[in-house]
């Protein structure tokens, strides 16, 4: 590493060409880096070390703010989760879930973006992007790529991205969260009010037309390897009355319980996602958005 | 409200709140060294070969041998080695260390070592220990008699989880050692309990070793003893290498080798007469002492002799024994015995209220303490205690009871979980047993140094080794002084102990500070104020030693008599309301009464009150602390959660007045008080509202979910 790679204008640098020369130098872009301290600290044990030297992607413009191409809302992977929850674009779900997230001295600075690379199965963000269909749109040397999330995330911690991209952005179709039939609901359960990891997440929105559900969608977080999502029991429930929840439930419930296949760990145990997961789709459900 | 209770500004919130407080991580000293611990990643075995990679050049290796006296640290016990020996006996104990320039390289250089094991069976949970540091049995009036003619028997059993002390400054040390005198600087709680143990360590008399304490960003009884392990490994570091050496503790490592509070499990058996009254317990307790003996012994003596909690109970019989398991030896945490004991105590009050078709609260009442009556070790309860206006109080502000009526009926249906739990706490003011009059022996000087500069003619120093940590001792000390002497607040000079110009006064522990050393800073302000007032232009100086009032009475061969001068009581409302689908835990309301005679200063009292009570809530609910194969799950506050803001109501204090004629102002033991109760006023009120008899803390809502689902 030359000295010159270290002045601030190198390692800002301002478009994907630059950000991709770095790589090639290898140099590891990040986000807002909140993890990176957290990390360091759990991996020292063992001798390990996050990788560096480490570059800031939050000067190239086009991961900079929030913008709508027609129905399309897209997301700069370097746009903060607080300037996020506060945009008027940013629909209520999102918002909601990534409120749930840390506490806002980390809001401030941690990234959309970072959250989705992390790739934890207990990332908050998750579960709402994935019944959103979100693209995660990349860009590198060898050119773009749009992936859709739950391709994008391959195992917990491990993405898509390949060495040589990163992430630009984070779009979906929002038109269905200005619906006049659109109802959404998320919970999180975590270890304490704030500042809290989730045990397990639930996201799930629809559109109810005369108390029918269409466009049902589900989404379980930190009870698998993976957020679940189970067309099988979307497609159950839309063109459903929702007034037959309860008969809905009893159908769909086992189809979450074949899916769901959380761990123990030091935050809670199997039996208690499990159960706790099952219990909120199956209150969701009966109760009616 | 006594005057001196009028809150004034704390010296040390602005150097703390700003950030300019240099803590022990922020000192560089000339040559200075870093230091790394080499820790078992082992349970329990017997050390085959420690592999030990090749030096770099200034960098100096160090283990048990490296002490010329004992590889023992001095913490009542004299059992915990520095270094482990041949064989280790729990999970993150340390083996040998590494000093030189560079942090990095010392942890890696630990890294490299590889020890080998021959494993030897290890013992994890209380149930399993067969060996036990101390076995103590007291007997009060005639239990046997009692259970032989008793109508009915109830037993249950009662069990407390591990705490972790979450300090915010992480335990640090630097050691230096010159011309044969050897000097620490840290973040601790008792200078002289590391000096002892440092003479002892390296045979180095009393002028050659020298304890300064440095600004210390909490403690809450953490930094009773591991200090005195982290400076004698410092102290050999630097000994060793002929350099000063700094250890400072990063937060999972803090967190995986310091001790913790002791895990307990009490079985209580009651006698009920055939009119439904109490008559006698015998209860066994057991604490999870861990792999040292330690201070253990002393925390099973303060659980023990509270062991029937605020109630007097005619009959008791109580066992108690420090059980040796392969875990980080337990240690000295706020309550210190205290909370394990009351919370089996009252619980299992609660117990007997439901068995016996009582509400908690009349069976409670019936049996609480009142002047005159004596306690578990044959002591005298000689001053007013106050546990009637105090329940009056709490009533005034909560509503406990027509609440508790109303969720007994809404519980009973089903449809909300909500429910109320009240308890009673006691807690002892001063070292355990014959510590204040026999052990420590408390001396406290002043002085008095003029300087006609200063509009109070100069300015009067307090010399006592105990610690401002953050509970606000430099102030209220500071303030018993001013009070007394007449002079203005400035004039007061507190600064941190350092041995070789305090005198012992003892350790910062047991609520003892203001009650026992306070009360001595006054008596002897008193009699400096005559000496300045009779020439002010002079310096003088005054000594005061501790003289045990002789009214009290204790052996300590049979453990009969006042194993505390006075006790501090406090009542806890705690109002919670279950989720019915997730069992998450939502705490509603919190409210409290509080004796504590004469607050010094109303403000740093209810510091300690809202952050005791939440200390205690968190120990209650969300506070886990898991060891697998002897190695603690949560070693970081990602996995370890602390209540934040968010996770708790404020608790609504009330303050009665009741003076205590041996404290400074009359007043007496606070700080660990609000630590006593809340876990057994919310276990009631979880009780309550699940509609089942909880036993055990921490309530989680996966334990909730597994009885209710």
């Amino acid at each position: 590493m030359s000295d010159k790679l270290f002045s601030a204008g190198t390692l800002l640098p301002a478009t994907i060409e630059e950000a991709s020369s770095l790589i090639m130098q290898g140099f590891f872009p990040v986000g807002g880096g909140t993890d990176i301290m957290v990390r360091n600290h759990a991996m020292k044990k063992t001798g390990g070390r996050v990788k560096s030297p480490l570059f800031s992607c939050r000067r190239i413009e086009e991961t900079t703010g929030i913008h709508t191409n027609g129905n399309i809302l897209s997301i700069g992977s370097s746009c903060t989760l607080s300037s996020i929850i506060e945009s008027s674009l940013c629909p209520a779900i999102l918002a909601e879930s990534l409120l749930s997230i840390a506490s806002p001295g980390i809001r401030n600075i941690a990234t959309l973006a970072g959250n989705i690379c992390n790739a934890s199965p207990a990332a908050d963000s998750l579960p709402v992007l994935y019944i959103l269909d979100a693209m995660i749109e990349t860009a590198g040397s060898s050119g773009r790529r749009s992936i859709p999330v739950k391709e994008f995330i391959t195992a917990p911690g491990t993405t898509s991205l390949k060495d040589d991209e990163i992430v630009v952005s984070v779009s979906f179709d929002s038109s269905i969260c200005h619906d006049d039939a659109f109802r959404w609901y998320f919970r999180k359960v975590g270890t304490r009010a704030a500042n809290a990891l989730s045990k397990l997440s639930i996201a799930a929105c629809t559109l109810v037309d005369n108390g029918i559900y269409s466009n049902f969608r589900l989404a379980v977080g930190a009870c698998a390897p993976a957020v679940v999502r189970l067309s099988e029991a979307e497609d159950e429930i839309n063109g459903k009355a929702l007034d037959k929840g309860s008969e809905l439930a009893e159908r769909v419930i086992p189809v979450y319980t074949k899916a769901l296949n959380p761990i123990d760990d030091q935050r809670s145990t199997s039996d208690y996602r499990r159960n706790t997961a099952l219990k909120l789709i199956a209150n969701l459900l009966s109760e009616g958005f | 409200m006594h005057k001196i209770s009028r809150p004034v500004n704390r010296d040390d919130s602005k150097n703390k709140s700003s950030g300019s407080a240099v803590y022990i991580s922020d000192v560089i000293k000339p040559g200075m060294l870093a230091m790394a611990v080499k820790s078992a990643d082992f349970q329990h075995g017997k050390i085959n070969t420690i592999k030990k990679p090749e030096l770099p050049e200034g960098y100096f290796y160090v283990d048990g041998k490296s002490f010329t006296g004992m590889n023992r640290a001095s913490i009542v016990a004299q059992d915990w080695p520095f270094f482990a020996e041949s064989e280790v006996l729990y999970f993150g104990q340390p083996v040998c260390a590494y000093t030189g320039p560079r942090i990095e390289v010392c942890e890696k250089l630990c890294i490299q070592t590889k020890i080998e094991y021959t494993p030897l069976p290890a013992v994890s949970v209380i149930e399993d220990a067969a060996d036990f540091f101390n076995d103590y049995t007291i007997i009060k009036g005639n239990p046997d008699k009692s259970f032989k003619e008793a109508a009915q028997i109830f037993e249950n059993q009662y069990r407390t989880g591990m705490q972790e002390q979450a300090y915010m400054e992480p335990q640090g040390m630097i050691a230096e050692f010159n011309e044969g005198k050897l000097t620490v600087y840290g973040s601790m709680q008792c200078p002289y309990y590391i000096k002892n143990s440092l003479k002892n360590a390296f045979n180095l008399d009393d002028d050659n070793v020298r304890v300064i304490q440095s600004i210390t960003g909490g403690a809450f009884g953490g930094k009773e003893d591991y200090p005195s392990i982290l400076a004698g490994q410092a102290a050999a570091a630097a000994i060793v290498s002929g350099k000063p050496v700094k250890i400072v503790l990063d937060r999972r490592n803090d967190m995986s080798v310091t001790p913790k509070r002791h895990p307990s499990l009490i079985k209580i058996r009651t006698a009920v007469d055939s009119e439904g009254n109490i008559t006698a317990m015998d209860i066994d307790c057991r604490i999870d002492a861990g792999a040292y003996e330690s201070l253990s012994g002393v925390v099973l003596e303060r659980a023990i002799f509270i062991s029937t909690g605020a109630y007097n109970i005619a009959d008791v019989k109580v066992r108690g024994r420090t059980m040796k398991t392969n875990h980080i030896p337990s240690g000295a945490f706020r309550g210190f015995g205290g909370p394990q004991a009351l919370f089996a105590a009252d619980m299992n009050m609660y117990y007997l209220a439901r068995k016996l078709n009582a509400a908690p609260l009349e069976l409670k009442r019936r049996y609480l303490f009142q002047r005159g009556d004596i306690s578990v070790t044959s002591g005298i309860f000689r001053d007013d205690i106050k546990l009637e206006e105090m329940i009056s109080r709490v009533e005034e502000i909560s509503d406990y009871s027509s609440k508790w009526a109303e969720y007994e009926k809404t519980s009973q249906a089903g449809d909300k979980m909500k429910g109320i739990g009240i308890s009673f706490a006691a807690h002892g003011g001063a070292f355990t047993g014959n510590g204040e009059q026999e052990i420590i022996k408390s001396l406290v000087r002043l002085e008095w140094e003029p300087d006609k500069q200063t509009s109070a003619g100069g300015r009067l120093r307090i010399l006592v080794s105990n610690v401002e940590m953050g509970q606000g001792a430099s102030i209220t000390l500071r303030k018993i002084v001013a009070e007394e002497s007449g002079l203005p607040l400035e004039a007061i000079i507190f600064t941190n102990p350092d041995t070789d110009i305090v005198p012992d006064s003892g350790p910062t522990v047991a609520s003892r500070t203001i009650m026992i050393v306070g009360k001595l800073i006054q008596d002897a302000a008193a009699m400096l104020k005559q000496k300045i007032e009779d020439d002010i232009n002079s310096p003088s100086s005054v000594e005061k030693s501790y003289v045990h009032p002789p009214e009290f009475d204790w052996d300590e061969e049979t453990f009969t008599g006042d194993a505390y001068p006075a006790y501090s009581w406090a009542v806890n409302v705690i109002e919670v309301e279950i989720d019915p689908i997730t069992f998450e835990i939502k705490i509603t309301g919190s409210w409290a009464v509080y004796d504590v005679g004469t607050p010094i200063d109303i403000k740093i009292l209810e510091g300690q009150m809202q952050g005791g009570t939440a200390q205690s809530l968190g120990y209650s609910s969300i506070e886990k602390m898991q060891m697998i194969n002897g190695k603690p799950a949560q070693v970081s506050f990602t996995d370890y959660t602390i209540p934040t803001t968010l996770d708790f109501p404020d608790t609504e204090c009330v303050f009665i007045d009741n003076p205590y004629r041996y404290g400074p102002f009359g007043a007496k033991a606070a700080g660990e008080l609000p630590n006593e109760g809340p876990a057994a006023a919310f276990t009631a009120a979880i009780s309550q509202a699940s509609g089942r008899m909880i036993t055990e803390i921490p309530v989680t809502p996966e334990m909730l979910e597994e009885q209710l689902r």
